[in-house]
Order: C-alpha cells, then structure tokens, then sequence
C-alpha cells in the first residue's frame, strides 16, 4: 500500500521536475518567436492618460503590442460609442513606439491629425479615438539606476 | 477608460517566475512527503518510524524563496526570469537531500540557507553595490588572499582531521577559498573593464592578473587544495577569452593545465593518488579507488528510475552529503533525475551567459560571465568526478552540497547575476551575441551532455555488474529489509536462517560447524559457500517470476523474499562427524553411495560464521587454517589407499592377482614407505592394500596400461568436483604438501571412486543441495549429476568383498603418510553390495594421527551411519 502510493509520488516528482522545463522551454520559445521583442526594458514603458478625466493615474504597459477599443479583449478598452470596437493599436519596433489605425469607424488621431498609416508616436503626443483624447507618456531610460 | 486586469498588474517576466517556482515548490514537497514515507516502503508497513524533521527544511526554504521572490519583483522588475526559479530549485533539491542524508547536516544547511537568502535579500537591495565594489577591486582581492593565507596558520578541519582549509570557531566555520573565488571573479571584471579600453595587445592586458592568478594558486596548492586551483585557472581562462576573444587562450590555457597537471601527477603524492585512482580506481578498490567506485556503485544502483527518495542507500558514499551529493541524487531519483538536475545546471549557465552577452557596461558583462564561469566549471568539476570523467577534486556542488561558505557564496553570485540582468543594454540587446559567447555556451553544454552521457553508461549500461560487486554493502541492507531465504537439513531442519523483524533481519547459522560449508553474507567480509553461490535463490532473485521481481524493485527498491534450499545434509549424522573430530585436525567425508548426496561434511579445525567480526584475525593467521575446508579443499596424497582403486582396474584389465605382491614397502628418494598395519597374509594383494602397504600399489600402477592417466581419466583426480563451495578464503597449508609425490586430492575425491566400489562401479558426481523452495510450485528438487563409470560391476563387486572388514556389513582400507613435515591417515570404507539399506561411502584423513586412529573415527562414523 505505502509502496503504491510513493509509487504514485514518484511519478507526480518526475512530472513536476519535467514541468518545470517544460515551462521554461516554454517562456524560452514565446521570447524567441517575439524576436525577445517582449523583453522590453523599463526604458522604452509606455504610459497612457485619459484627459478627458483629470483624476485617473496614467496606466503603465508592460507589453509591446497594446491593442485599443471598446471590446472587452483590447488591452486598453475605451467604452465610448464613438470608438470602434477594434480602433487603433500600439506597438514597439526600431526602439520606437508606433501608432497605426484598425481601420476605425472615426479614425485614430495623432496631435490633430488623422492618421493612415504606422506613425512614430514620442513622450507627450495626443492621441485622439473618436472624442477621447489620450495623453502617451514614453519613459525614458534615464530614470534607471544611480 | 478600463484596463484589462492582469495585462496591467502582471509583469509577464513575474508570471513566468511564479509559475516556475511553483514547479519547484511542488517538486519539493512531494519529494519531502516520500522522505516522510519512505521508511514505511522500505518496511512493506505503516507500523514504522515515519521521518518529519526535513519538513523544517522544506519550510525554511519555502519561506524563504517566497520572501526573496516578492523582493524581486518589487525590485528588479527587469530580471531574467529563469535565474531565481532555477538556482531556488537547485538549492531545495540539495537542501532535501542533506536532510534525507544526515538529519544533523540538513539543520546546519537550513540555517545557512537562511543566512544566505538574507545576504542576497539585502544585495538586491543595492543594485549599485557591485558597482561600488568595481572601484576597491585591488583592496578585494589582497584581503581575499590575505584571509586565505591566514587557514595557513589558523586554518583548521571542521571534522575533525583533514585537508586545513577552514577558519572559525565554536561550531561556526567558513572556508575562505570559497570568498576567495568571488572576489577574484570581482577584481577580474574590474581589472579588465577599466584596462581594456587603454591596454592594447594581449599580454600587457593579462600580465598583472597572471601575477595574481599564479599567486592565488600557489597560495591553493600549498594548502593542497588542487580543487579549487584548476577552478582558478578555468574561470580565468573563460573570462580572459570572452574579454578579447582570442581563441589561443583556450589552446594555451588547456596545455598550460595539462602541464602542471602532468608535473604535478610526477611530483605530489597528493595527485599521484588522485589521478591513479581516476585512471583505474578498479585496482585499488578499498583505498584509492574506494570513494570513485562507492559513487558508480550508488549511481548504477539508481538505475534508470531511481530507488526513490529516502529508500537507497546512498550515504553509504563516503561524504556524500557534500563532494558525493550528485551520487546521491542519482541514486535515489535515477537516470530520470540526475539528467534533470543536469538541466537545471544547464538552464542556470545558459542563463548566465546570456545576461553576461547583454549586460550594460563592460564591468557587469566580465563580472556576469566570471560567475558564470564559475558556476559552470565547478558543477563540471565535481559532477565529473563524482562520474569518474575527470580525477576526484573536493570542491561543492553549487547551491546543492552541504556547506555554509559555498551557499551564501553561490547566493550573493547569484544576487550579482540577477542585478546584472537587470540592466540589458538596449544596444547589446539587438545585436547577436559573439562567437566567443556561443563557444563557450557550446563547451558547457556539451560538458553537460558528456556527464549525461556518463550517468546513462553507469546508471544503466553497466549498473548490473557494479552492483553484483562484494563492495556493494547494499545487497546486505537488503537482507535487513527482505527475508533471506533458510538453509535446511535433508529432514528440514534448520542449519541457517534470518530471524527478526523487517528491518532488522539477522542471519543466524544455527549449527556453526557448518560454517565452512553454509559460508556467510556479511557486510564487511563479504560471501562465501553456499551462502554465496546461492545467493541468488537465497534472496529471491533467481526462481521467482520475473514480474514479480520487476515489480519488487520498482515499489520497494528491494527483492522479493528469499527462497529456501535443502541440503542433502543429514545433521545427526553430520553432528557424530564433528563429533569424532573434535580436537583433531582432519576431516570426515559420508556420501550416498548412489545418488552421491553428501550426507556429512566435517572439517577440523573450523570457525563459525556468526562470530567473525570478533575472531577474523585470529581465524586468517591460525597456522591450522580453520577457513580451510579440509574435505573439499585439502589436498592430500593418497599414498597406499591409491591401490584400493588400482585393484578393480587390475581386475578389468584382465591381470592375473593370484600370485600376490613382491614387496610391501616402498623405498625411494622421499624416503622409506611401511605399511599402516602388519597385513594378516603377506600374499594377498587385497590384504597388503588394505592395510597400507605402498608397495603393491605401485606394483599394479606399472602393470597397468596408461599407469598414472588412470587417476585423471577414470577418477577424475586432476579436476576438483564441481560443488558449488569452493570459494572460500584461501588456505594457507595446502601449499605444505608437495605435488611432486603424485596426484594430490580432497577427502572428496576419494570417497567418489569409494563410491563407485560399494555400488556397482558408477561413480556419482557429488551433490549438496538437493531442492529450492519456489513460490509458485513448492519445493523443486535437483537433479542428481551423471554418473560416470569407472569399473564393471563385477570387479567393483569383487574388490569390495575382498576389502570386507571382520564381522561388519563394510568394507575398509587405511594408510599412513609420513612426509619430512607432514604425517597423515586415511581411513575410507563403503558398504558391501549386498547392504540393504542406502549405500554409504566414508573418507576420513586425521593430520598429525597414525592409522589407529583414522580407522577408529572412520569405524564409529561407519558404525552411526549404518545402525541409526
């Protein structure tokens, strides 16, 4: 009886040990496949800050895609009846921060300005979806260390 | 606005750390609650002294990897996440088994371990302070040498006596070499951080650190700590080569170790017996080679699944709670484990190297690398020894073996390592790493793969021959646990059986005098007799069902039961032969005449096998050789009795015996040969060989055809009897008896051809065990070997009558040797054909004794055997 048990507990051990490669293989081949894209240093972090509403903290990303829209599966989601419900995303590439409409219904706007195509987006720009207006606020890597 | 939850509170680096150490802790628990039941497998009951201590361990650890994880991600929120999880995994994994091993040695390590999460709590608090170190990089290193040289004069051995290497006091100790190893990386990444740049060409950059290098080994070989040198030099050779990646520094560094290697192998003892016992520790078993061959032996026996956690044997390494760890593990989690454990490693250096490849500045890349290094060759180092790939040096296990300095020096490495992956270069980050990098990522590795090799060779390929090995104490623990199986006599009485609980089984051999014959298992002296030649039904290995079997040692890492044997024994019988021997030195010999059972077996003087431990010496060095067993291992020389066989071989032959012998006594070189006893009638051939006269036999010997071929090829004198008892001690006193006389043969060899006289001129082939007792089927008998036919039943008849003693249902023979040293009597005898009952065959030969009294021990032992 006690030997069927250990027995037992001696599989659910090696499953364990291979669990933890496993999922470490697994961290190993999502940062490969996003080009160690995902890696992003707190130098290039992204903040977001609604203006319409003065009270709200700026949200910090971790991500390097951030998607925008007023479905519930966007990373930020703005529930406003003038924003489509896949509106515009942001993403990081060359070091940069890049904005680029999904085809909304009333358009992604960059300082005033419609955008069509990836536009390079830098710490302060506005962004407008429909009537929100977004404020982007890009850390810079200075803020690290001592 | 709303945000998704967990996309904002959850740094992904923090998810994949948690989720690994989750595995770890999960991994950890389990492998504690086997420990805790571990000692109820091994008894096959719950009614057993379950283990709770190492759950202190399992908490302090649990404890403490939550704590310093929390810091983590509140503090370098930027750190590889794969470094943390794997070093806590390694450490829990080594803490375990420290516990598992010595419950004494686990709470020290827990305490240690508990020290150093506090040092590394508190240096990721101070992301800065390696930084700071940079600038006091040569102060670093001379207080480093300085406390090293200091065990030169306090250095002291913790365990009592050994290699000086420690400092401290009262229960507290630290080995300075271990700082020493750090701070020598430390001063390396600084030394070429700020020389770099301004240096050009090769040797002005490394001229002042090889001063240094050479100095910090000179410092290791004088306290004899070779381990840590060769660590020295390759750690360097790893940093130097990734600073300017010039490949000659691996050729040159790689030649210049060898060379002192070489030197040191022709001029220090110390490496001398280190190497030799690398080269072939096979040859050397119990000294030299001892520590090497324990850890294969441990790591065979693990096998491909292990013997589970808590249920091998593995401290029977000796310190296998810190050089042999590895050995231990391997044991007790198998090929499955151990290749696991050299993944872990792997993933760590890998790891390492990567963060080394993208540190920020050129101090954190050399520092990175340096602990890397580190890390790497150490873990390569003892594992490879501990595998017999590389001589045996007494460094640790990284973050696994016992020892305080080891850990907290791993820890703050590590707290080192994680600061600098903290700080990826966004530069470095893009671009690829160097060839100098992927070359030396590609050496660890494939170091690792050749140790995973290793332990699949030696844990599977060659793991049943080293546990059938004497040196394998393990076989005996296993008879503690498992029944061994009984030893009887042919009525079932018992000669030897383990009485005891599971656990502590002991083995008692109930009628010592046997002891030559039954041998022993014993720990420390190994096999003997049927207790050897046996073992395999005797501890059930042979004679049980082969899934009954596999599933005995998958389970309980044990063998089923043993099987019990019959003997062909008869101990009343056996009990009146010692008796007639006691106080002499001889030996009595009783057969079945037909089927050749051995029915007493006497040997005098004798030792007894339950008390050997006491009286080994005694029993080795006693001239009268009591491990001797004179009925099938002495050699004596038939003298006179040699006609007794040459009479039945006259007759078949056809010559004529009616005119009697020319002579009785034999004069020679050797010296004058008389008969044992004045023959009655001086004519008669049967007479005079019947009471010892040599002439006559030699006389028939030159009348035969072939002469002496005949003992070879009929009696098979040339051959021991194939009876499975012959492996005992080495006698010291045959070698008194010469050879050059004639044939030399046992008590055995003569009641054979005895035999053959009292049957019908078949000789049968001797036989000791006669049934099995198998589970599946009862008892299985044996059956008895050929027969072989020696005379025609008609001479074997003729000579027996003619040999008949006055007035007993037997016929006899006896004679004297009397050589310069030796003097001996035969007596052998047999029963008449005509005997109703069991045919009977009798060997008696009683050293320092006349005739007179071989024939009166062989006449009672004849008298027993026949009126019982």
């Amino acid at each position: 009886m006690s030997g069927m048990i250990v027995l037992v507990l001696r599989l659910l051990l090696a499953a364990a040990l291979y669990a933890f490669f496993l999922a470490a293989l697994f961290f190993l081949w999502r940062q490969f496949k996003s080009g160690e894209n995902n890696h992003l240093p707190a130098g290039g972090r992204i903040a977001i800050r609604n203006l319409l509403d003065e009270q709200q903290q700026p949200i910090t990303f971790l991500k390097t895609v951030i998607t925008i829209g007023r479905d519930a599966d966007n990373d930020l989601i703005l529930d406003d009846d003038t924003v489509s419900s896949r509106h515009a995303r942001l993403f990081y590439q060359q070091k940069q921060w890049w904005l680029e409409d999904q085809q909304s219904t009333n358009g992604t706007f960059l300082n005033g300005q419609a955008i069509s195509t990836p536009t390079v987006v830098i710490s302060g720009d506005r962004v407008g979806c429909g009537r929100i207006d977004l404020e982007v606020i890009i850390q810079t890597a200075a803020k690290l260390g001592d | 606005m709303k945000v998704k939850d967990f996309v904002q509170e959850r740094n992904p680096r923090d998810q994949v750390q948690n989720r690994l150490l989750v595995f770890a802790a999960v991994f950890l628990a389990l492998y504690a609650l086997i420990l805790t039941l571990a000692p109820a497998v091994r008894l096959r009951s719950w009614d057993a002294d379950l283990r709770w201590t190492h759950w202190i361990g399992f908490a302090a650890w649990l404890g403490g990897t939550w704590l310093a994880n929390l810091r983590l991600q509140r503090r370098l929120t930027d750190r590889d996440p794969l470094l943390f999880p794997t070093a806590a995994f390694l450490t829990g994994w080594g803490l375990l088994t420290i516990w598992r091993l010595d419950s004494g040695f686990g709470l020290r390590q827990t305490i240690w371990l508990l020290v150093s999460l506090a040092f590394f709590l508190w240096l990721i608090e101070k992301p800065g302070l390696s930084n700071l170190l940079q600038r006091y990089k040569y102060v670093l290193l001379f207080s480093g040498l300085a406390i090293t040289a200091m065990t030169l004069v306090f250095g002291t051995y913790p365990g009592g006596t050994g290699p000086r290497l420690w400092l401290g006091c009262c229960g507290v100790y630290f080995q300075p070499s271990e700082l020493l190893k750090l701070l020598f990386v430390l001063f390396l990444a600084a030394y070429l951080a700020s020389s770099q740049p301004i240096k050009t060409g090769l040797i002005p950059l490394i001229a002042p650190t090889l001063v240094l290098l050479i100095s910090a080994i000179v410092l290791l070989l004088i306290q004899r700590d070779l381990g840590t040198a060769i660590l020295f030099t390759a750690i360097y050779t790893v940093v130097i080569y990734l600073a300017t990646e010039k490949k000659r520094i691996l050729g040159i560094s790689a030649l210049i170790l060898l060379t002192a290697g070489l030197t040191g192998y022709l001029t220090l003892g110390i490496i001398q017996t280190r190497v030799n016992a690398w080269i072939n520790p096979w040859k050397d078993a119990t000294a030299g080679g001892y520590q090497v061959i324990q850890s294969l032996i441990a790591i065979g026996a693990g096998g491909t699944f292990g013997r589970g956690p808590g249920l091998g044997s593995p401290s029977l390494v000796p310190v296998a709670h810190s050089d042999f760890i590895f050995a231990a593990i391997a044991e007790e989690t198998g090929l499955v484990g151990s290749l696991g454990l050299l993944g872990l490693i792997g993933l760590l250096l890998m790891r390492g190297l990567r963060t080394a490849s993208r540190a920020s500045s050129s101090y954190q890349r050399f520092l990175a690398a340096g602990i890397t290094a580190y890390l790497g060759c150490q873990s390569i180092l003892i594992i490879g020894g501990n595998l017999r790939a590389l001589p045996l040096t007494g460094v640790t296990l990284p973050f696994l073996s016992y020892g305080g300095s080891s850990l907290l020096i791993a820890y703050v490495a590590l707290a080192f390592l994680l600061n600098a992956s903290n700080q990826i270069d966004e530069q470095a980050e893009a671009k690829k790493p160097t060839t100098a990098y992927l070359i030396i990522a590609g050496l660890l590795l494939a170091s690792l793969a050749v140790l995973g090799f290793l332990a699949g060779y030696w844990g599977y390929y060659r793991s049943r021959d080293l546990q059938t090995r004497n040196d394998n104490a393990r076989r005996v623990i296993n008879d503690r646990y498992v029944r061994r199986g009984a030893i009887l006599d042919r009525s079932g009485r018992i000669i030897t059986a383990s009485t005891g609980e599971p656990g502590n089984y002991t083995r008692t051999l109930v009628y010592p005098p046997l002891s030559p014959v039954v041998g022993y298992s014993n720990i420390y002296y190994g096999q003997a007799g049927l207790e050897e030649s046996y073992d395999g039904y005797l501890r059930g290995e042979a004679g049980t069902s082969a899934s009954e079997l596999w599933s005995n040692h998958l389970i309980y890492s044990q063998t089923p039961p043993g099987l019990d044997i019959r003997l062909s024994i008869d101990l009343t019988l056996q009990e009146a032969a010692d008796r007639l021997l006691f106080g002499r030195i001889g030996a009595i010999i009783l057969l079945d005449a037909s089927s050749g059972d051995i029915l007493a077996v006497a040997t005098s003087p004798t030792f007894d096998a339950n008390h050997l431990a006491e009286n080994w010496q005694t029993w080795a060095s006693d001239p009268s050789g009591p491990f001797l067993n004179r009925a099938v291992q002495g050699k004596y020389l038939p003298g006179a009795s040699m006609g007794v066989f040459l009479l039945p071989a006259a007759e078949d032959a056809g010559i004529d015996l009616s005119k009697g012998p020319q002579s009785l006594d034999q004069h020679s070189l050797a010296g004058s040969a008389h008969c044992a006893f004045l023959p009655g009638d001086f004519k008669s051939w049967t007479q005079t060989i019947a009471n010892g006269c040599p002439a006559p036999g030699y006389e028939l010997l030159n009348a035969l055809e072939g002469g002496l071929n005949l003992f070879s090829a009929r009696l098979n004198w040339n051959r021991d009897p194939d009876l499975p008892i012959s492996r005992a001690p080495s006698p010291s006193t045959t070698s008194a008896f010469s050879t050059l006389l004639g044939p030399v043969i046992s008590p055995l060899q003569m009641a054979l051809p005895a035999a053959a006289i009292s049957t019908n001129g078949e000789m049968p082939a001797p036989r000791l065990v006669t049934a099995i007792h198998t589970p599946q089927s009862g008892w299985v008998a044996l059956q008895p070997g050929e027969k072989k036919r020696i005379f025609s039943e008609n001479a074997a008849g003729k000579t027996a009558r003619a040999l008949a003693a006055s007035r007993k249902p037997y016929w006899e023979a006896v004679s004297e040797i009397r050589l310069s040293q030796d003097k001996y009597a035969w007596y052998i005898s047999g029963t008449l054909p005509q005997w109703p009952g069991t045919p009977l065959a009798l060997a008696v030969v009683v050293e320092n004794a006349d005739a007179v009294i071989a024939r009166f021990i062989g006449q009672q032992m004849m008298d027993r055997a026949l009126n019982p």
